[in-house]
């Protein structure tokens, strides 16, 4: 009786010990990777903290003031009365400044208008008429 | 197992009871050595295989270190209305050594010197040389200056994170922010106000500043001072409806990341710290107040033909029409006697309770430390209610001029001027509601009217220079000269423009003031309110609908409307005159 059931004990005491000591390593596991997520979000949001006050930095309105003027032509508004719109149909095209080697970014082929005439836009219905056409799948 | 069959060899008797007894103790001991050596030998695993191999990687050792602690408390953010941000604390490293763990003080001397040339080579290595155990090196040093540190290499350097405030917009708003020292304690405006708030580390505190125009109106200010040669300036923008203050300038300003180096003048907030006697558009007050206590009409006839005489004092006009002028004419020409007439009309009593009722006697509201006390006559003469209905004698901040601007052309509520958005106020260093003022200064009706002549001044008096079409804009000019030693002098004004717009329904209050401007070849050699600071507002107001997208009004209004029969225009001086020759 003694024998089996002294076996059995050490057997189960045994068997205990291992998971017991299984269970703290993987705890123990567990935290480590945990408190290695918890410093990396800190040093991400420490990051975020810089990066935002270095885009609040760049973004300042003097910084795009200046660059807007040196590098696209842009300038002040005036209140001069040529200057203010009235009308929508007024606004000039926008004029991209000619610079050597660089090609303004555009998503169609058409070249930017080169001075600031007033580009009379058309009412196409046709065009509109086609337009709807080919949305509807050509029912009508 | 063999333990336990070893049992096997039998024995009887006595002896063999005591051996069995010896044997179970035996084995019992053996048993318990066993597992101890077992558990040692399994940590012995567990310590140089299972966790050796996580610290062979060296970057998890790292992390390790550092222990997962509570969340530092930081001091807050301030940010603008749009959430734009003006101060925040970032994490700095600063460099300091341990002289003893320093092998080679001189060579690890010279090597700073080559990180930080601004450093003294004497001071620096009597420093590594001490006996100390800790000494600061550098406080707030950059990430690749602390890079260069950590190549040298040297066990005796070391670094301490502090937290350093920044402030990306810089100069832009510096006296309405303020700024903090090394230590993080706000020492000047909602920096120096706000001190225990922010230090509590809350949400970020958002202000009613927008740096769009606060850039806008610091442009045009400056653009100013430089053209006109002035000494400094100051300007504000507001909200008529609830007087939050959306840009408020005071020139010349400084860097707070090194408010150490500014000079008292780039220190001293002009906006509501200093106090001027700004001048004619003090007449705003007397007009309204002459209108609401008296129920004048507005064709009552004010004579400016000859300087107005009251005992040894004599008040004279400034652009002399030399004529009976009517209430309107007397507000657009900018008339000293017309105006003085009426604040003698209004009497002493009446026009020191309605400046009193709009707050130009006690400080201002603003939740800044620098609010400057008005200078207020003492004790107040009649001759100072005829001085002060033309803007002398009492000296006021550029802010409670506009906010009490702002109270006469919203429709004559009054409004305290604040710089903290979500509607909450300083109180004792907490956030509080903020109680809307619900006090009535003047009635609609005579708001309505200020409005008109507001609107009269820009499009035919002195203010045309203001005028941005489409946006009917009114507002008033202010030539004041400066006191100083032996009276007045005519070479030092404060001249100054204050805006409203659109006309028919304000909703902003724009004021700039420039200090001691000199006339340029340009302005004929005026300097004066209509040539130095109405063009400047002009341009903000430009820059403002463009920066708000606010929509010109569609059609030409005439808001002046009726007031038009009671004044003489240009054209009609000129064809009066034309008639007159012609009848001769």
């Amino acid at each position: 009786m003694f024998r089996i059931s002294g076996l059995f004990s050490l057997v189960v005491t045994l068997g205990l010990g291992a998971v017991l000591f299984w269970t703290s390593q993987s705890v123990q596991d567990v935290e480590r990777s945990l408190s290695k997520k918890n410093n990396a979000i800190e040093r991400e949001k420490e990051t975020i903290r810089v990066l935002s006050t270095e885009w609040d930095y760049l973004n300042r309105p003097q910084r795009l003031e200046r660059l807007a003027k040196d590098g696209i032509g842009m300038s002040e508004p005036d209140a001069e009365e040529t200057s203010v719109v009235h009308d929508i149909s007024s606004i000039p095209v926008p004029v991209v400044p000619v610079m050597p080697g660089i090609k303004p970014a555009s998503l169609s082929n058409i070249e930017p208008a080169a001075s600031e005439e007033e580009v009379d836009v058309k009412y196409d219905q046709e065009a509109f008429d086609s337009l709807l056409e080919s949305v509807d799948g050509g029912s009508r | 197992m063999n333990l336990f069959q070893r049992r096997k060899l039998h024995m009887v008797g006595v002896r063999s009871n005591a051996l069995e007894q010896a044997r179970g103790r035996i084995v019992l001991m053996s048993a318990v050595f066993v597992c101890a050596y077992l558990l040692v030998i399994a940590r012995s695993v567990d310590v140089m295989v299972l966790q050796g191999a996580l610290y062979n990687n060296e970057e998890a050792h790292l992390y390790e270190a550092v222990a997962p602690k509570g969340e530092a408390v930081r001091r807050g953010d301030i940010v603008d209305r749009n959430g734009v941000l003006l101060a925040r604390s970032l994490k700095t490293a600063s460099l300091y050594a341990d002289p003893k763990l320093v092998t080679a003080p001189k060579e690890t001397t010279e090597a700073l010197k080559e990180i930080f040339p601004d450093l003294q080579y004497g001071d620096l290595l009597q420093k590594l040389q001490s006996k100390r155990r800790f000494v600061w090196i550098k406080r707030n040093i950059t990430p690749d200056e602390q890079g260069e540190i950590l190549q040298l290499g040297d066990p005796g350097l070391n670094f301490e994170e502090e937290d350093r405030r920044i402030y990306p917009q810089g100069e832009l708003a510096v006296h309405m922010v303020g700024y903090s020292g090394v230590d993080g304690q706000g020492l000047a405006g909602i920096e120096g106000s706000f001190n225990k708030y922010l230090d509590a580390g809350d949400e970020p505190l958002a202000l009613t500043i927008d740096v769009r125009l606060q850039h806008a109106l610091r442009r045009e200010i400056s653009n100013s001072i430089e053209t006109f040669s002035a000494i400094g300036g100051a300007g504000v923008i507001m909200d008529v409806r609830d007087g939050s203050v959306l840009a408020a300038v005071s020139l010349p300003d400084f860097d707070p990341q090194q408010y150490g180096r500014a000079e008292n003048n780039e220190l001293f907030n002009r906006v509501s710290l200093g106090v001027y006697e700004l001048g004619s558009v003090f007449k705003i007050f007397s007009t309204a107040a002459l209108l609401e206590e008296t129920g004048a009409r507005i064709a009552q006839k004010f004579d400016a033909r000859e300087p107005l005489r009251r005992g040894r004092h004599k008040i004279r006009d400034y652009h002399a029409e030399k004529r009976i002028m009517s209430l309107p004419e007397v507000f657009m020409h900018s008339s000293n006697i017309g105006s003085a007439l009426m604040g003698e009309m209004v009497g002493t009593e009446g026009i020191k309770k309605f400046y009193s009722d709009l707050g130009l006697l006690t400080p201002a509201s603003l939740e800044v430390g620098e609010i400057g006390k008005p200078i207020v006559p003492s004790p107040w003469r009649d001759i100072n209610t005829l001085t002060a209905s033309y803007g002398h004698g009492v000296a006021v901040s550029p802010l409670q001029l506009t906010s009490a601007v702002a109270s006469i052309v919203n429709g004559g509520e009054l409004v305290e001027p604040t710089l903290i958005l979500d509607g909450v106020r300083l109180e004792k260093d907490k956030k509080k509601p903020k109680q809307k003022t619900n006090v009535r200064i003047i009635s609609p009706e005579v708001s309505h009217r200020m409005r008109q002549l507001l609107r009269l001044t820009v499009s035919e008096g002195t203010g045309k220079s203001a005028d941005v079409d489409g946006y009917l804009v009114g507002g008033k000019t202010g030539t004041a000269e400066k006191p100083g030693a032996g009276g007045y002098s005519r070479k030092r004004l404060i001249s100054s423009f204050v805006g409203t717009f659109p006309s028919d329904e304000p909703r902003y209050v724009v004021y700039i003031m420039v200090d001691e401007p000199q006339g340029t070849q340009e302005s004929y050699g005026y300097a004066t309110g209509g040539w130095v600071a109405a063009p400047a507002v002009k341009n903000v107001i430009a820059s403002m609908v463009s920066i708000l997208g606010i929509a010109p009004s569609k059609e030409k209004k005439r808001m002046e409307g009726s007031l038009l029969r009671y004044v003489k225009i240009e054209d009609q001086i000129k064809q009066e005159k034309e008639q007159n020759i012609a009848a001769h």
